[in-house]
């Protein structure tokens, strides 16, 4: 048996600028609706958009947790833990959720951060010169549960202690191949009997001034930032999707890795010929690709390249379509989100279509769709998602 | 690459490099030895008690051996950070230790690094704070960028955990799987986990794996202190704050440092003649539901993660002869480890020599099960346990553990080496002889 017959991918849980479901997601883009809210942290005349796709910081009542979560978690842990709550609703309602063969697996974003409170950066800036005044500011106003709400693991910690999760677990970061490493290792460890279910699921980077000068800094396009979270289940394929939602099959997956520019396009190209190999199939058996929201020319372009030589040979490509005009940039979540994106309309029969001034709905050709994932620093994965109906 | 599912073929996993570094030591039989003889790395942080910060001491790196660690490491490897270059150390060494080619070439190596994220220190802060305007509550990007003292260009490049990850998989060609592990404390055991399974299961024949941190920071002191998880001073001299398992302790010493194995299927390893170390025999890596400080104080949940992994290894309580605990020193991380070991091993405790390798490394978070794997490989090559500093008395809880406080010859066949985070992430893994 492999991992195509073993698993299913179900239980979609996604908070993003669009909504709370893939299903508001999907009406978003068709419909163009304008997602972003004003960033009103940011001034000067760069970047040139004063809008960021925000989402709400989820509270106690919305996650169902003690107050005292809020004290160590920091925003992407709330969006992840809300996340991973829309996702286990469903499951919840057909059976018990969580025990020692729920695992978690998530790609998680690591963000640079003052640590210090914004405002106490006034204070710092006439403290600067006197190390013992610094130092002593730092011991007075640094967070005091920064120490936890810092790791990159706090998001794990709440989910498993939410929702009793008790199996096997990973984590990775920092950038989008986070996401789907995070799919492949829950799908394998769900395939392998390590888990009897895992639940997968990734967060964006929480939209902060400093996230801008990080990805100004790593070579940025100026791509609108935002705000979500993704997460779905991988269960056994007996287990799956009893109460009649979205599922699919991951058919397969690829991975590689271009250190330079130069190899990255071959690089992308090599992993989506791995997963359609595993997939048993080839260029032309994909009805829809979701590609990466690549925030850097150069990623861009690398994308472009690869795509082109996957498919450009077909005399009728693939429609191609990504979510960021409704969720901006979602960092490790993106590819999750796509995946969502590519359950439900697998499900229907359906794909979006990016042309040049809005997505439309067309009916899905083939019932197989490719989700990419292109890491900065040149990791790629892809998976081939094949349909299996409601 | 399309990994298997096990179908009773699994492929045996092998160390068959290592390699680390710490403090002022650049190689794990270095560490080894400065632990047998009861000697610790931990000293006063000269600038933090210059400053006054309240938990000044840290076995933090010499600055003399990271400026020369910094120097060695090729152009090849490109922007590293602070973690990053220590990491290339360690990996590097393992590497070269191996004995296998310059560069793999092959899909079927892969690179497993644990690291956690940086955090931005005062001088970068102050940098920043210039371009805030307090009054309106908004940041000046263009300012702040664009600044003569400006931010390092390549600074964010540098300190990703993943940079580390890219680098080593591009100079030692081995690109098959690249993972940069965020599970907090446990990260370091947890990459050595993963890439274990990905050679059990024939999805790769290489693996280099390990963990690398660098958080010896006054901003990582001040958020560690803040939430009370590092050891005060009080009054004792530096060597002595770390006591895992004595009835005084008091919390982590936090430490920074990088270690590294070569893991192979023993069938790759065999066929190139390498000399073999130890074998990788058990894994698990386990969420848990309890808490974001504290695990279940009966020990449950860390003996289900040891019972797991000796489960993936196929082996028996009885089989294990030598315990290299996770051993933080704080109060609550102890006494739930020694309860899960009086829970998997019984009356047995009291005969398996347990060692808390951070009484002299301190704590370096997500690397720290990586030095503790490397530690335990020697402890199986030398046949010989590591002593626990500063253990004087047990408390009730800890009481019955033969915690050892002397180098101590011993017979080593199977070790189990534990590591359990912040939040519940938990990881046992078992090596043991090569066979």
């Amino acid at each position: 048996m492999t991992i195509r017959d073993a698993v299913r991918l179900t239980a979609p849980g996604l908070y993003t600028a669009a909504g709370t479901d893939p299903g508001a997601l999907w009406e978003a883009l068709v419909a163009g609706k304008d997602t972003g809210r004003p960033a009103e942290f940011l001034a000067g005349p760069w970047p040139e958009t004063d809008t960021a796709f925000l989402v709400d910081d989820p509270d106690a009542a919305t996650l169902g947790v003690h107050r005292r979560v809020l004290r160590t978690s920091e925003k992407q842990a709330r969006m992840a833990l809300y996340g991973a709550r829309l996702a286990l609703a469903g499951p919840g309602e057909r059976g018990p959720v969580g025990g020692p063969g729920w695992g978690l697996y998530l790609g998680l974003p690591t963000v640079d951060e003052e640590l210090l409170r914004f405002g106490a950066l006034d204070r710092l800036h006439r403290a600067a010169g006197s190390p013992g005044e610094v130092a002593a500011l730092f011991g007075r106003e640094v967070p005091p549960f920064s120490g936890l709400s810092h790791l990159n693991s706090t998001a794990a910690a709440h989910i498993s202690a939410a929702f009793g999760l008790t199996g096997s677990m990973a984590a990775y970061s920092p950038f989008s191949d986070a996401g789907l490493e995070a799919l492949i290792d829950g799908a394998l460890s769900v395939a392998e009997g390590e888990n009897a279910a895992a639940l997968v699921g990734a967060v964006s980077p929480k939209a902060h001034p400093l996230l801008f000068a990080q990805y100004e800094e790593l070579g940025w396009n100026g791509a609108v930032p935002g705000e979500g979270a993704a997460f779905l289940l991988a269960e056994r394929a007996a287990d799956g999707a009893a109460d009649g939602g979205p599922a699919a099959r991951l058919a397969g997956y690829g991975r590689a890795f271009g250190a330079t520019e130069d190899d990255r396009a071959e690089a992308i190209a090599q992993a989506v010929h791995a997963a359609l190999e595993m997939a048993r199939t080839d260029a032309g058996g994909i009805g829809w690709v979701l590609p990466d929201a690549v925030w850097s020319a150069a990623g861009a372009r690398a994308q472009r390249a690869a795509l082109d030589r996957v498919f450009g040979a077909l005399a009728h490509r693939p429609a191609e379509c990504t979510s960021e005009r409704a969720t901006g940039v979602l960092g490790p979540a993106h590819p999750l989100a796509h995946v969502l994106l590519a359950l439900h309309g697998l499900a229907g029969g359906r794909r979006l279509a990016d042309g040049g001034d809005g997505v439309r709905e067309e009916a899905l050709p083939a019932p197989r769709a490719l989700v990419l994932a292109c890491g900065v620093r040149g990791q790629v994965c892809a998976v081939v998602l094949e349909g299996v109906g409601k | 690459m399309n990994p298997l599912i096990p179908n009773g073929a699994e492929h045996e996993v092998v160390v068959t490099g290592i390699g680390l570094v710490a403090g002022q030591l650049t190689d794990p039989e270095a560490l080894f030895d400065h632990i047998a003889q009861g000697r610790t790395l931990i000293t006063e942080h000269p600038r933090h008690k210059e400053w006054g910060v309240p938990c000044a001491v840290s076995a933090h790196v010499d600055p003399q051996v990271r400026q020369a660690l910094e120097d060695a490491a090729p152009e090849e490897a490109g922007p590293l950070g602070p973690a990053g270059v220590l990491a290339w150390h360690a990996a590097a060494q393992a590497w070269e230790r191996s004995g296998l080619p310059r560069r793999l070439d092959s899909e079927r190596g892969g690179v497993f690094l644990a690291c956690n994220r940086m955090v931005m220190e005062p001088a970068e802060l102050t940098g920043l704070a210039a371009h805030v305007d307090y009054g309106a509550g908004e940041f000046d990007l263009d300012g702040y960028l664009d600044a003569d003292a400006g931010p390092d260009p390549r600074r964010h490049a540098r300190i990703q955990p993943d940079t580390a990850t890219g680098s080593l998989a591009d100079y030692f060609g081995a690109a098959g799987v690249l993972e940069t592990r965020a599970d907090a404390c446990a990260a370091g055991g947890m990459a050595i986990g993963s890439a274990y399974r990905y050679i059990r299961s024939g999805a790769l024949d290489v693996a280099l794996a390990g963990g690398a941190e660098s958080l010896t920071t006054l901003t990582s002191v001040a958020a560690f202190y803040g939430v009370g998880a590092l050891a005060p001073a009080d009054g004792k001299a530096p060597a002595e704050i770390s006591r895992p398992f004595d009835k005084d302790r008091s919390g982590f010493v936090i430490g920074d440092g990088a270690a590294f194995l070569v893991l192979e299927s023993r069938a790759h390893a065999e066929a190139r003649g390498a000399r073999i170390l130890a074998r990788v025999a058990g894994y698990a890596g386990v969420t848990e539901a309890v808490k974001m400080t504290s695990s279940s104080r009966d020990g449950s949940d860390y003996a289900e993660c040891i019972r797991a992994a000796l489960a993936d290894a196929g082996l028996a309580p009885e089989d294990i002869d030598h315990i290299n605990a996770h051993a933080t020193s704080t109060q609550a991380n102890d006494t739930c480890e020694a309860a899960a070991l009086h829970t998997v091993f019984g009356e047995r405790a009291a005969g398996i020599p347990v060692t808390g390798n951070k009484s002299a490394m301190g704590h370096s978070l997500a690397n720290s099960g990586a030095a503790e794997a490397v530690l335990s490989v020697l402890s199986l090559q030398r046949q010989a346990v590591l002593p626990t500093l500063n253990f004087t008395e047990p408390d009730e809880v800890t009481a019955g553990l033969d915690v050892v406080t002397e180098r101590r010859d011993a017979r080593v066949t199977a070790v189990l080496s534990n590591s359990f985070g912040f939040g519940g992430q938990n990881c046992s893994l078992i090596l043991a002889q090569a066979g």
